[in-house]
């Protein structure tokens, strides 16, 4: 019910309004262009009228001018030819009395009198100011007429005209206004809303209903219409003038170069015609009301009655029960139209319930489309002159704005500014263009917080409200881009750890190879020198070589810490003492020309650390300090502080806790910023060939990294460089102070004092196990020159198996573990194996091995890295023999 | 239509009246002044200043009556005027200026010049000097440079207020009073002319050597031609009344020896020449000095009028201090009485012209 009553509502209204809109309102528009155009054609039919009386007018001033003018000719050429003798005074005062009061002839400059007889002077003025304007002139003007002058001799207001016969002869005479034709005809008897009158070239009254303007001699040269009108010989218009709208026509008399005027009241000379319209206009409206109610009526009784009849009909047949078959066939026979009445409720019924269908089709088609934009997990805008007009709640999430917001927001302030311009043309190109929907993979947008989130956009676009729109669809992909950015970080990061691997596992390779050469060297050096067969002469060369040999270790050294292969054992360091003992002993080759400056106020200096890398870490940074001053005036300043750091991971550091701060800085040239990242790779160096390895920084940073610190330059071209190197400080308690430290001068003790190697009756037997055979010579050879037995084997399986046959276990198994065959750790199994508490010393090259990394945990008693000294190898030995 | 537009965008109006004689056979000086008057108001009005001040006159019809001019005085004090430009008539001037003071409204003459109203302390202001001052200077002269045994006069007393004055002040010189000359004809010009006159040839049997002429220029005329048949060496002494182009193109041939006084300096000078174009191209005429007068009186007033704004002071007190105002004919100064002080001449014919008495050969 409440459908169908929802429907024959519109039915009504917009029957209702095509009605006013078709028929009541076009109606009244004629109506007013109707009276619009009836009062134009009114004025129209007014102006007419005044040109016509003006032209009326201005043919009887010409009759006026022509009878005066004839009349100065005629008596004018008469004395001019018999001088006052043939004219008779009773022709003269007949012809002249109707046109002038005073005239006369002046020939030769006197004055000849006609009628009247007495010369007035008034007159006699103009009349000379004529006659001087027109000898004076030089066109051809024949006669003239004054402006409007007092006439003592009329005792009123009159002009004077004036004929020129020739140089010296010309008629003269006052007009006699008063008897004037147009006077008597027009002027007198004009009443109602028009007026005629006459004014002169000046705009002074010369002829007026009202005598008053004329003998009060008024003036209208002012008026603007009058301004327009006396360049015209014909002028009519509209015009405003003493605060009443006139209608005014003008028409130029030339014989007297007078105005004719006749004006005509706008207002007065409408009003009986706006009456008149305003009764038909009445009339009109109220016809037109009539017919709006009328057709209303008409069409509701033939429209929309039937229309809701036909509803409430249709109702009636749905509610009514389906005729039982057996009335049906009953009847069908019977009642032919039961038939027809049957097959039009069902043919309604179908038809309404297909219209019900499509309409809740629609409905759902609608509802599934706006749950579909609600909940798609993809921000959709549509916009329309630059306003967003709809937004779904992704949309709302994305931006931070609600909906309301949004629209009330011009969508470009929502795109990034860096982007907006940009954004815009591209629309517009596409939509100038009809390009396809395009795609912005990635648009930088900000949110309500003022964040900036990163879209992948589509832009297309759709009709709203019959007119062009955009339909925006973006994804967030502002996590998913920084996934990338740290994914690509990470990756660069690995390819820069994969190259130092590589580089390590080469420098490792290198260095394993090299060590065994130099141990080699150095053995060979310390038997020269043991077995005193070189002359003394050749200790220079030897030291050489030695020191020769040293630096190669310590280049080889230096490669081993950068990869961090070179392990030992860490021990308890004061840095304060190490710090002083580096710079006391450096500063003894350092230039006069440098000075340097200590100023260690650390609180605590206790650093785990191994022996020589805080000594290596300040030795390497005043180095490069040096020579960044070269040879100029300088300053090296090594200062130390106590730093509490509470967010480790701004500085790279693993924890939180105590550190010290070393800072090293020089006054020197500076590092240039293009090559600061590259300071701490390994080989680079801007010294001299020679000078520098390029391994100095590279090994500090390999030292601070395995001592759990971080390092950090400061430096600028011309301002000096400052190395600021952090390292963890140790706790340490009273008592762990003194077990510390009484460690410390225990190995202090170890270090000055070697032990002796046991000496028993039976010689010590050793058995080396060593593939490079130069090697194992020269160990045979140095513990056979100390009292011991010893036995080399170059591979494994040799030495294997002359284990399992003697009799007698050796004391020591020294081997390498970089073996032939079945290799040194198999090796090493097989002799736990046989002889489970048989010491072996590792001697090795590959310093990052397992076994040398855990020696206790595969039963090796000692291990030592090549290259070491005779000293070192027997010590070591000697210990073991002792235990 | 620009002068339209420039009075829409003025800031303030100042009303003005203007109450003369505009109809009938006195008219002619107050149509001319008139005209001046609305030649200055047009020019004041389309200035092209904006934000100043401009001028409307409302014009009335004094009809020579002092009745109906006291009448149209009263209409325009109803309207809100107080300041009014006229009268042109001295005949006006005396009853018009008892009804100002009583009412408080200003007048400032153009031509009234009569010695009654010289000397007071009253609302009526003139730029034109007082005829006593003219007629002395011109009797003076009269009796240092001739012999002067016999005088007649002639006196119209249809604007006797200024006839009589003139020739009283003309006669003081002589220590003579108008009923102790020789022969005194006294006749209305409003009501007719002096050629209708029928005793007018009478005068000749006393046989003048000096004839005292208070007239306008036409009848002026023609008692000069009169004189001349009778006495061709006749002195003539006019008032400037008469001294018009009407008087020379009737006085005819004999044009010796005819007096005038004026504040005309008889010389066309730039301003003179300026002011008849504007004039002619008008209204179609010469102007005569009433015409310049008037114009000039705007003009004093206008300054006036800025004097008083200026300095916060009644318009009387500003119109005293007018000095040496740029008059067309000369300066205008105007003293405390509202008397105006400007130069006067002595003007005499030559070849049919005016020209200063300083050139005559």
């Amino acid at each position: 019910m409440k459908s169908k009553s929802q429907n024959t509502l519109p039915l009504a209204t917009i029957v209702k309004k095509h009605l006013v809109k078709s028929i009541f309102i076009p109606l009244l528009l004629f109506a007013v262009i109707i009276n619009t155009v009836l009062l134009t054609l009114l004025v129209e039919e007014a102006i007419k009228d005044n040109q016509f009386l003006a032209q009326i007018g201005c043919v009887a001033l010409d009759k006026y001018f022509d009878t005066a003018f004839r009349i100065a000719k005629n008596f004018a050429s008469e004395y001019e030819n018999v001088p006052g003798k043939s004219v008779t005074i009773f022709r003269k005062i007949l012809e002249i009395d109707p046109v002038f009061n005073n005239f006369f002839i002046v020939q030769d400059n006197k004055a000849i009198e006609i009628f009247p007889t007495l010369n007035y002077g008034a007159i006699r003025y103009a009349a000379n100011k004529i006659a001087e304007d027109l000898i004076n002139s030089s066109s051809k003007i024949k006669q003239i007429i004054t402006p409007p002058f007092y006439s003592a001799y009329s005792n009123e207001v009159s002009v004077a005209l004036a004929y020129f016969v020739s140089k010296d002869s010309y008629a003269i005479g006052e007009l006699n206004l008063t008897k004037f034709l147009i006077d008597k005809i027009f002027l007198s008897k004009l009443e109602g809303t028009t007026t005629m009158f006459i004014v002169d070239r000046y705009g002074n009254f010369v002829i007026h209903p009202n005598p008053k303007l004329v003998a009060e001699r008024r003036n209208i040269g002012d008026e603007n219409w009058f301004i327009k009108a006396r360049h015209n010989k014909h002028f009519s218009g509209i015009v405003h003038s003493h605060g009443h709208w006139q209608i005014v026509s003008t028409i130029l008399n030339p014989n007297s170069s007078w105005f004719f005027v006749v004006t005509t009241n706008l207002i007065a000379a409408l009003t009986p015609f706006a009456y008149w319209i305003l009764i038909m206009t009445g009339i009109f409206l109220v016809f037109c009301v009539w017919t709006f109610y009328t057709i209303r009526k008409e069409m509701s009784s033939s429209v929309i009655s039937p229309i809701e009849q036909l509803q409430t009909l249709l109702q009636r047949i749905e509610e009514l029960p389906e005729v039982p078959s057996e009335v049906y066939t009953q009847l069908a026979t019977q009642q032919g139209p039961i038939e027809e009445i049957e097959s039009f409720r069902k043919t309604f019924l179908n038809t309404f319930g297909w219209i019900l269908n499509q309409e809740d089709s629609l409905k759902e088609s609608s509802l599934r489309f706006q749950t579909l934009l609600h909940n798609i997990p993809v921000a959709v805008l549509i916009f329309q002159d630059n306003h967003f007009i709809y937004a779904n709640k992704v949309a709302e999430q994305i931006s931070g704005f609600k909906q309301e917001a949004l629209v009330k927001t011009p969508c470009w302030e929502l795109i990034h500014p860096d982007h907006r311009e940009e954004l815009m043309h591209m629309i517009q190109m596409r939509q100038q263009e009809l390009r396809p929907a395009m795609q912005y993979p990635e648009l930088p947008i900000i949110t309500k917080s003022g964040q900036i989130k990163w879209l992948q956009t589509t832009v297309g676009s759709i009709v709203v409200n019959g007119r062009p729109a955009g339909i925006v669809m973006a994804t967030d992909i502002t996590e998913q881009r920084k996934a990338e950015q740290e994914k690509k970080e990470m990756e660069k990061k690995f390819q820069y750890l994969q190259r130092m691997e590589a580089l390590g596992i080469l420098a490792a390779g290198v260095a394993h190879e090299f060590n065994n050469i130099l141990h080699g060297i150095g053995l060979n050096i310390e038997m020269l020198r043991f077995t005193g067969i070189c002359p003394t002469e050749a200790d220079k060369y030897l030291n050489t070589m030695e020191h020769l040999k040293k630096r190669a270790s310590m280049l080889v050294e230096a490669l081993l810490t950068f990869t961090r292969k070179k392990q030992s054992s860490k021990r308890l360091i004061h840095a304060h003492s190490e710090i002083q003992r580096v710079i006391t002993i450096y500063s003894e080759t350092l230039p006069k020309t440098i000075e340097v400056k200590t100023n260690l106020k650390a609180t605590s200096d206790t650093i785990e650390a191994e022996e020589g890398q805080i000594e290596h870490i300040i030795m390497n940074l005043i180095t490069n300090a040096r020579d960044a001053i070269g040879n100029e005036f300088g300053t090296i300043s090594v200062e130390t502080e106590t730093v509490i750091i509470d967010e480790p991971e701004k500085l790279k550091l693993p924890q939180k806790g105590k550190y010290m701060k070393i800072k090293v800085s020089d006054t020197g040239e500076g590092i240039p910023e293009e090559i600061m990242s590259k300071i701490f790779d390994p080989f680079f160096t801007t010294k001299e060939i020679g000078k520098g390895t390029g391994l100095g920084l590279s090994m500090v940073l390999g030292i601070v990294k395995s001592l759990g610190g971080s390092i950090f330059c400061d430096s600028a071209v011309q301002s000096g460089t400052t190395v600021n190197v952090l390292l963890p400080l140790v706790e340490i308690t009273k008592q762990s102070t003194t077990s510390q430290k009484s460690e410390l001068e225990k190995t202090m003790i170890t270090q000055d004092a070697l032990p002796t190697p046991p000496r028993s009756l039976e010689k010590p037997r050793i058995l080396i196990i060593e593939d490079e055979e130069i090697l194992a010579s020269l160990i045979q050879e140095c513990l056979q020159k100390e009292g011991y037995e010893a036995s080399t084997f170059n591979t494994p399986e040799k030495a294997i198996e002359h284990l399992g046959s003697i009799k007698r276990t050796p004391d020591v198994v020294i081997m390498d573990l970089g073996l032939p065959g079945i290799g040194g750790e198999a090796c090493l199994e097989h002799i736990r194996k046989m002889y489970p508490t048989l010491p072996v010393i590792v001697i090795s090259g590959y310093l990052d091995h397992k076994i040398l990394k855990h020696p206790e945990k595969y039963g090796v008693k000692a291990c030592l890295s090549k290259p070491f000294s005779t000293q070192q190898f027997l010590q070591t030995l000697n210990e073991i023999l002792a235990k | 239509m620009l002068c339209f537009l420039c009075f829409s965008c003025s800031s303030s109006v100042t009303k003005v009246g203007f109450v003369a004689t505009l109809s009938g056979k006195y008219s002619d000086l107050g149509v001319e002044a008139r005209n001046g008057v609305m030649l200055a108001v047009k020019e004041i009005n389309c200035s092209g200043k904006t934000n100043t001040k401009k001028l409307k006159v409302v014009y009335k019809n004094a009809e020579a009556d002092p009745h109906v001019a006291i009448a149209k005085l009263r209409e325009l004090k109803a309207s809100g005027i107080n300041i009014v430009i006229g009268p042109t008539l001295s005949t006006l001037a005396v009853p018009m200026v008892k009804w100002a003071n009583e009412n408080g409204v200003i007048l400032l003459s153009p031509t009234v010049s009569t010695s009654q109203l010289t000397g007071k302390k009253d609302n009526f202001f003139r730029i034109i000097p007082d005829t006593s001052t003219k007629a002395k200077k011109l009797g003076k002269y009269v009796k240092n440079s001739f012999h002067v045994s016999k005088i007649c006069a002639f006196l119209d007393i249809g604007n006797e207020e200024y006839t009589l004055d003139f020739l009283n002040s003309f006669l003081s010189v002589f220590d003579l009073k108008p009923d102790e000359l020789e022969c005194l004809i006294k006749y209305n010009f409003e009501h007719s002319t002096v050629a209708s006159f029928t005793g007018l040839h009478l005068i000749m049997n006393h046989a003048p050597d000096l004839v005292v002429i208070a007239t306008p220029a036409i009848d002026a005329a023609i008692i000069t031609q009169l004189v001349r048949n009778f006495n061709p060496n006749a002195i003539i002494c006019a008032n400037n009344w008469a001294k018009t182009e009407e008087f020379i193109l009737n006085v005819g041939p004999s044009m010796n020896r005819i007096f005038f006084e004026d504040i005309d300096p008889c010389v066309v000078s730039e301003a003179i020449s300026e002011f008849k174009k504007k004039y002619f191209k008008s209204y179609g005429q010469l102007p005569s000095f009433a015409a310049m007068q008037g114009y000039d009186s705007v003009k004093v007033l206008y300054r006036a009028l800025k004097i008083s704004q200026e300095n916060n002071e009644p318009l009387s007190k500003a119109l005293t201090e007018i000095r040496d105002f740029p008059g067309i004919l000369s300066p205008i100064s105007i003293d405390e009485y509202g008397d105006c002080k400007r130069p006067t001449y002595i003007c005499t014919i030559e070849n049919g012209q005016f020209i200063p008495l300083s050139r005559q050969k």
